[in-house]
């Protein structure tokens, strides 16, 4: 479509056959075919020339996020589409929750205005091998398949990101300490940062994050910078996190606020004059492609309940849901540092997996063993499975602690997230469902009066 | 009044649907025998019948069940908030085709 692009303050990484393109090449994109060959992190607001359509679009994993509503127009003039990576932006330009759609994850969304006319198309279909059985001599060949792409995938980002600050924020754990390994053998230089709760999380226990963070830095030889906050310091990152995840859910937030302290550690930290925006590299929707996930226990409760199915089945619908699960991108953007999630960006190859596989214990070690070899520390491989917002293998700590144990729990977070995005309580449950924003599939005509300030 | 016959088995179809979906959400979510609220036309997400995790089940369970793909489009339509809605939407999806 030629014509202009809306600019968006979330960057977009937009890869077609191996190769970033830049936005002057997005001109030549009109069609779903030329959509279905893109992979990235991206969310695009194409106008034509004419002042006819215009064109949204949304990377295949939804990594960046895109919304829109409608400007209605006076009976003069046409309606008009506003867009924002940020729901939040949309309700401070006057537009009412209800009245804000987003672009679903690897669809086209065209609009008309002068005709009223909208639709959506789907250009990007991830296959999944739910019911595939588990072939083990087929288990080589999916690691080969993995290891040339990721491959791949640094060599584009040794290219994409040159004379960058590069970040890999490090947990210690498998999947933040095989981009680590990757960016070692691919990239010229970037540093590791890791973020403990002072207090829960021991700077050096054994068995915590940084623990492993540590030697994982000093293994591959790669500088570490160590975020360390204070428990009661984290509730003053919430609405943040909140605003810039643009999600309620507890297991986001608790991750969101992992990110917020290292993104303040990070905007602080010295940059070159007049250089690019700090761009990390991170492990995350590596646990979603291969359903690595367990509900976890703190005191009475159970945290991060899973719907109850098979990790095969799960796969499908926990990387459906990463349309909204942002504990990332927005985070860091708002603070002007780009991310990276080199697993996003050709998540075909790990769909492609036996949905059987991944129902055996340790699948996830086992294929990462195959995939790296030696290149990552074998302490990694035999760590027990942790989250970052946890904070260690041998008891609960993180993020998720010191909220909870100052009461900021599941209710808390749901209200702040109604009172910052004006929703109310009723309507936030008709805005995210089966971990998909709220869209729309016809022309949505806005009510009359917009909601004023 | 008669009603013409593939029509009858569509609504009969339809029936089943709704029970069978309705016992899903009673024994799944632990509604109550004497929930006078429950009924096969209350929204079952803003009463907190099913909650965001109980969506994915759901949704896993219809299309095992009733051996369909339900297309994205389905999440927010507002028949997919109710169960005779649901049941509906059931009726519309083609089956699913069998891998040789």
């Amino acid at each position: 479509m030629t014509g202009s692009m809306t600019t968006t303050p979330i960057a977009n990484l937009i890869l077609r056959d191996e190769r970033t393109i830049g936005v002057q090449e997005l001109s030549v994109l009109d069609t779903r075919e030329d959509f279905s060959r893109l992979r990235g992190h991206f969310a695009l607001h194409l106008k034509s020339a004419d002042g006819g359509a215009q064109l949204l679009a949304r990377d295949p994993l939804g990594v960046n996020k895109l919304f829109f509503a409608i400007k209605r127009g006076t009976g003069e003039t046409n309606d008009e589409v506003d867009s924002a990576n940020f729901f939040i932006e949309l309700v401070q330009r006057g537009h009412r929750p209800a009245d804000i759609w987003s672009v679903p994850s690897g669809h086209l969304v065209r609009i008309w205005p002068a005709e009223r006319r909208l639709t959506l198309e789907k250009f990007s279909t991830l296959s999944f091998a739910d019911d595939a059985a588990a072939v083990e001599a087929d288990l080589p060949r999916h690691a080969e398949r993995i290891r040339t792409q990721l491959d791949a995938t640094f060599r584009i980002l040794n290219k994409a990101l040159a004379g960058r600050t590069v970040y890999v924020t490090l947990s210690g754990g498998l999947d933040s300490t095989t981009v680590a390994a990757l960016a070692k053998q691919h990239l010229d230089k970037f540093s590791a940062v890791t973020f403990f709760v002072q207090g829960k999380d021991p700077e050096g226990e054994p068995g915590s994050d940084v623990h492993f963070a540590r030697l994982v830095a000093r293994d591959l030889g790669i500088p570490l910078e160590l975020v360390e906050l204070a428990p009661q310091s984290l509730p003053a990152l919430v609405d943040e996190v909140l605003v810039g995840g643009q999600d309620y859910r507890d297991f986001n937030v608790h991750c969101g606020l992992v990110n917020a302290a290292l993104a303040v550690a990070i905007a602080r930290l010295p940059r070159p004059a007049g250089g690019a925006a700090p761009v990390v590299l991170t492990g995350d929707t590596m646990n979603e492609l291969m359903a690595d996930y367990t509900p976890v226990h703190y005191g009475p409760a159970e945290y991060y309940s899973l719907p109850n199915l098979g990790a095969g089945r799960l796969r499908r619908f926990l990387v459906s849901g990463l349309d909204t699960g942002d504990r990332e991108v927005g985070i860091f953007a708002r603070l002007g540092i780009d991310t990276i999630q080199p697993y996003a960006l050709y998540p075909e190859i790990y769909t492609a997996l036996p949905g059987a596989f991944l129902e055996v214990d340790g699948a996830k070690q086992r294929l990462a063993r195959l995939v790296m070899g030696e290149q990552v520390p074998s302490y990694i491989y035999d760590r027990p499975k942790v989250r970052a917002q946890v904070g260690g293998s041998n008891q609960v700590g993180g993020t998720l602690a010191a909220l909870v144990d100052q009461g900021i729990d599941g209710p808390e977070l749901e209200r702040r997230f109604c009172r910052l995005a004006g929703f109310e309580p009723r309507e936030l449950k008709r805005w995210i469902r089966a971990g998909v924003y709220r869209f729309t599939a016809t022309y949505p005509i806005p009510a009359p009066t917009p909601l004023q300030g | 009044m008669s009603m013409p016959a593939d029509q009858s088995v569509k609504t009969a179809d339809a029936k089943d649907a709704e029970k069978i979906v309705a016992d899903f959400i009673r024994v799944r979510f632990r509604v109550r025998p004497e929930d006078d609220h429950f009924s096969h036309d209350v929204n079952l997400w803003e009463e907190g019948y099913v909650d965001s995790a109980g969506v994915v089940e759901m949704i896993a369970f219809l299309e095992t069940t009733f051996n369909i793909t339900l297309p994205e489009e389905v999440l927010f339509d507002p028949d997919f908030t109710y169960i005779r809605g649901i049941a509906r939407l059931v009726g519309l999806q083609p089956p699913r085709a069998t891998t040789p």
